[in-house]
C-alpha cells in the first residue's frame, strides 16, 4: 500500500466519517454512529473539483462581458458591466472603491480558478505538498468574500425601486457571477487536500 | 487485506454534467445578450440638443427599440449619433425610415412632445415601407406630420406666397378635413413657396390632374364685374390657414394622380376661376372713350362668351396722336375661338385678321351697372368701317368700335341734342305761324263756300231735281241693257210680245 504514507490512517484502513468525524475502519462501509458512508478519501474529488472549476471558468465570461446592473431612470436606461463600473469609479477618482471592486469581483475569481487548477495538478504531481496545502487554505478562506458584488446588486435591486423615477434590475451577469462564486466554493469544498500528501507519498504521478 | 476504495477511480463522475450545463447556460446568456443587441445605426443631426449618450432611448410608437450609444461631432460640424438598436428593430431600419428628436414643440397643430419635459427627449423612429436595409440615416429636424405607413396621397403645392399656411394646416374638401400640410419650404431660385401635403386614404382619389387647390385662410372679399363676393373657410382654417380643392370634373374620374405630383396653390377661389391661357394672342386696343371701370383681369367676351382677359390699361401722352387714345392690352385664347389644333399660333392670328375684315370689332361694355365695371366685347358689326389688324411697333392693334350699350346711347343722345340745338327754330316757328295764318284764311273761304249749300237754297233744289232725273234715266238704261243681254237682236226686231219663263223657274 504505497499509495499512502505508511503511518497514515488510510494506510491502516481507517477512514474519517465526513459527517461526525468518528474514525472507523473503512471496511464498515457506514459509520456506526451516524450511518454516513465511509470513504478513505473524498470520492471522485479531483474530477469534481476539475468539473466545477471548468464550469466556473465558462461562466466567468458572461459574468464579465454582460451587464450586471441595469439602472432605469427618467433620463433613460443604463446597463453596466463589472469592468465598466470599475472604470467608471476609477475615472471619477474613487480609487479605493475601484480597487475593491476589481479585487473582489475580477481578480479573486480568476486567482481562485487558477489556484484550484493548480491544486488539482498538485494532487497528481505531489510536489511541494506543504505550500499546496497552504494555498488550499487561502483559497477556501477567500472564496466567500467574492460574493460582494452579488450582495451589492441584491441590496440595490431590493432597495432602489422607485417605479418610473428610478429602478435597478439585475443584469444577466449577476446570475453568472453568482454561479462562478458558488461553483468555485463547491470546487474548493470537493477538493480533498489529503490527495496532495498521497501524491507526495508516492513520489511520482499516481497511475490513475 | 480489506478492499480499500481508491479515491481516484477511473470511472467518469456524473459531476461532469455541471460544466456542460455551465457551458450551455453561459453560452445561452451571451447569445441572448448579443442577439438582443441588434444592429448599430448612425443618424446625422444638426444639433444634439437633449441627446445623451447611453441614456436617450429610441422609441417607435412608444416602444423602446434602442438607445443612443455615442454622440460625436463630425468634421462638417454635424452631429453623428450612433444608435444601438434592439434585434426586433432590425426590420424597421429601411431606406425610407424617418428618425427625429421628440422635444416639446409648439406649432400650428398645437403643442406636442409635452411628456418629454418630464421624461427627457427621445428619438422617435417611424419605419418606412421599403425592403432595403439601411444603417446610416439623416435625422429630421422637424417631426413629420403624417406617419409614412398611413395610406394616402403625398402631393406638393407651389404657391406665390405662404398665405398663413403652416405645417399642420388642414386640407378640407366640402368642409371635411381630408388631409394636412406637412412641410413648408421656400424655394429661393423661383421665389415660390413649396408645401408638402398629405391627403388621407380614399380622399386621395378625389384629386385629379385638373384639380385646383386654393387657400382658404382668412376672409376673401372681392368686388368685381360679377358683383360683391365674400368667402370664408372654417374657423379652424381662418385661424390656422387651410387649403381646399374643387370637385373632380365628370370626365376625369378615372385618372388619379401619383405621389409627388405638384399642384399650383391658388391664393383664392377667385383665382382658380381665372382664365388660364396656354398660348394667348396679345392685342392692343386703342380707345377714344373713357376706360373707367376697365380693370386688369376683366373679361374679353365674344357675344357673352369669355375668350380672353384684359392684361392692362395704361396711358401715355403721345404728341402725334391727335385723339389721345388709351391703349388697352388684351390677350385672347386661340383655343376658344377656333377649332384649330392647339399651338397653331399663326393660324389663329390669321383667323382673327380675317374676322376683323368681316367686321369684328372690340368695344367697351358695362358689366355691372352698380359698380361700373367694364369689359371688352368683341362682336361682328355689319356697318363697321373697313379696318384691319395693324402691326404697330411690335403690337398688333385690333380695331375698336364705339361702345354700344349705355355709353353708345349716351353718345347718340348727345348728338341728337346737338342737332336739335343747331336747328333754326325761331325761323321755323315764324314760318309756321305765317303758314297757319294763310291756312286760316283759306279755311274761312271754304266755310263761306260751304255755307251756300243748304236745304232751302235754289241750287240745292236744282241739284236734287237733276239727280232724280239722272236716276230715272239710269233705270231705263238698265232695262235696255237687260233686254239687250237676253235678246241682242231685239235692237233690230224690237221687243218680243211674250218672254218665255227662265229655266228652272216656277210655273
Amino acid at each position: 500500500m504505497s499509495r499512502f504514507y505508511p503511518d497514515s490512517a488510510a494506510a491502516n484502513g481507517l477512514a474519517l466519517c465526513h459527517a461526525c468525524g468518528r474514525v472507523e475502519p473503512v471496511t464498515l462501509a457506514r459509520c456506526p454512529r451516524c450511518h454516513a458512508r465511509l470513504h478513505l478519501r473524498n470520492p471522485a474529488s479531483l474530477q469534481r473539483t476539475l468539473a466545477l472549476t471548468l464550469s466556473a471558468m465558462l461562466l466567468y465570461f458572461p459574468a464579465n462581458l454582460l451587464p450586471i446592473l441595469k439602472v432605469e431612470s427618467i433620463g433613460g436606461a443604463q446597463a453596466n458591466t463589472i469592468i465598466g463600473g470599475v472604470i467608471q469609479f476609477w475615472q471619477s477618482a474613487d480609487y479605493p472603491v475601484a480597487i475593491i471592486i476589481f479585487t473582489a469581483s475580477v481578480m479573486i475569481p480568476i486567482l481562485k480558478i487558477v489556484a484550484l487548477l493548480w491544486l488539482c495538478l498538485a494532487a497528481r504531481l505531489g510536489r511541494h505538498p506543504l505550500a499546496m496545502t497552504r494555498l488550499y487554505r487561502v483559497t477556501e478562506l477567500v472564496g466567500r468574500w467574492s460574493m460582494v458584488d452579488i450582495f451589492v446588486v441584491a441590496i440595490l435591486v431590493a432597495v432602489v425601486q422607485l417605479g418610473s423615477v428610478l429602478s435597478i434590475h439585475p443584469g444577466p451577469a449577476a446570475l453568472s457571477f453568482a454561479s462562478v462564486v458558488i461553483l468555485t466554493m463547491l470546487a474548493a469544498l470537493s477538493f480533498d487536500p489529503r490527495l496532495i500528501w498521497d501524491a507526495a507519498a508516492q513520489g511520482r504521478p499516481s497511475p490513475a | 487485506m480489506a478492499p480499500i476504495t481508491s479515491p481516484q477511480k477511473s470511472y467518469l463522475s456524473a459531476v461532469w454534467i455541471i460544466p456542460v450545463v455551465a457551458a450551455l447556460f453561459g453560452g445561452w446568456l451571451v447569445w441572448k445578450y448579443y442577439s438582443e443587441r441588434g444592429p448599430e445605426v448612425t443618424v446625422r443631426f444638426e444639433t444634439a440638443e437633449g441627446i445623451i449618450a447611453g441614456k436617450t432611448p429610441v422609441l417607435c410608437r412608444s416602444v423602446n427599440i434602442g438607445t443612443v450609444d455615442k454622440v460625436q461631432l463630425t468634421d462638417k460640424l454635424k452631429v453623428l449619433v450612433t444608435l444601438q438598436m434592439t434585434s426586433d428593430a432590425e426590420d424597421l431600419l429601411v431606406q425610407d425610415t424617418q428618425i427625429w428628436v421628440v422635444r416639446p414643440r409648439y406649432g400650428g397643430s398645437g403643442i406636442s412632445g409635452l411628456s418629454t419635459i418630464v421624461s427627457g427627449n427621445y428619438l422617435e423612429l417611424e419605419p418606412g415601407l421599403s425592403q432595403e436595409r439601411r444603417t446610416n440615416f439623416l435625422g429630421l429636424e422637424q417631426p413629420p406630420v403624417t406617419p409614412k405607413g398611413v395610406p394616402g396621397l403625398h402631393i406638393k403645392f407651389i404657391a406665390e406666397e405662404a398665405g398663413g399656411i403652416d405645417p399642420g394646416s388642414p386640407i378640407t374638401y366640402k368642409g371635411l378635413p381630408v388631409g394636412k400640410i406637412e412641410k413648408r419650404t421656400f424655394l429661393p431660385q423661383t421665389g415660390q413657396v413649396e408645401f408638402d401635403a398629405f391627403i388621407e386614404g380614399d380622399y386621395g382619389k378625389l384629386v385629379r390632374k385638373e384639380t385646383k387647390f386654393w387657400n382658404i385662410s382668412g376672409i376673401d372679399l372681392e368686388v368685381g364685374a360679377n358683383g360683391v363676393k365674400l368667402r370664408t373657410g372654417t374657423l379652424e382654417a381662418l385661424l390656422l390657414g387651410g387649403v381646399t380643392f374643387d370637385e373632380p370634373g365628370p370626365g376625369d374620374r378615372a385618372a388619379s394622380v401619383d405621389d409627388g405630383t405638384v399642384f399650383k396653390l391658388y391664393d383664392s377661389f377667385e383665382d382658380t376661376t381665372k382664365f388660364i391661357m396656354q398660348d394667348p394672342l396679345p392685342y392692343l386696343l386703342l380707345f377714344t372713350e373713357s376706360v373707367r371701370g376697365l380693370n386688369p383681369d376683366a373679361p374679353v367676351e365674344f357675344r357673352g362668351v369669355r375668350i380672353g382677359t384684359v392684361e392692362g390699361v395704361s396711358f401715355r401722352y403721345l404728341p402725334n396722336d391727335l385723339e389721345q387714345r388709351v391703349p388697352v392690352m388684351i390677350r385672347i385664347d386661340p383655343d376658344l375661338i377656333t377649332e384649330l389644333p392647339p399651338g397653331s399660333y399663326a393660324a389663329a392670328q390669321d383667323f382673327i385678321a380675317r374676322n376683323v375684315e368681316k367686321g369684328l370689332r372690340a368695344s367697351l361694355k358695362s358689366g355691372n351697372l352698380l359698380t361700373g365695371q367694364m369689359f371688352v366685347d368683341l362682336d361682328l358689326q355689319k356697318d363697321a368701317k373697313p379696318a384691319a389688324v395693324r402691326d404697330f411697333g411690335g403690337y398688333m392693334i385690333f380695331p375698336t368700335a364705339p361702345s354700344g350699350g349705355l355709353a353708345q346711347i349716351q353718345e347718340q343722345a348727345s348728338a341728337l341734342l346737338a342737332k336739335l340745338q343747331a336747328l333754326p327754330l325761331d325761323k321755323t316757328v315764324n314760318n309756321a305761324s305765317e303758314a297757319l295764318a294763310s291756312i286760316k284764311s283759306a279755311a274761312d273761304d271754304l266755310k263761306k263756300t260751304a255755307s251756300g249749300f243748304n236745304d232751302n237754297s235754289p241750287l240745292y233744289h236744282d241739284l236734287s231735281e237733276t239727280l232724280r232725273q239722272l236716276d230715272e234715266t239710269l233705270r231705263s238704261l238698265r232695262g235696255l241693257t237687260n233686254t239687250l243681254e237676253r235678246k241682242p237682236n231685239s235692237i233690230i226686231f224690237g221687243k218680243p210680245g211674250s218672254v218665255p219663263p227662265p229655266k228652272g223657274s216656277r210655273p
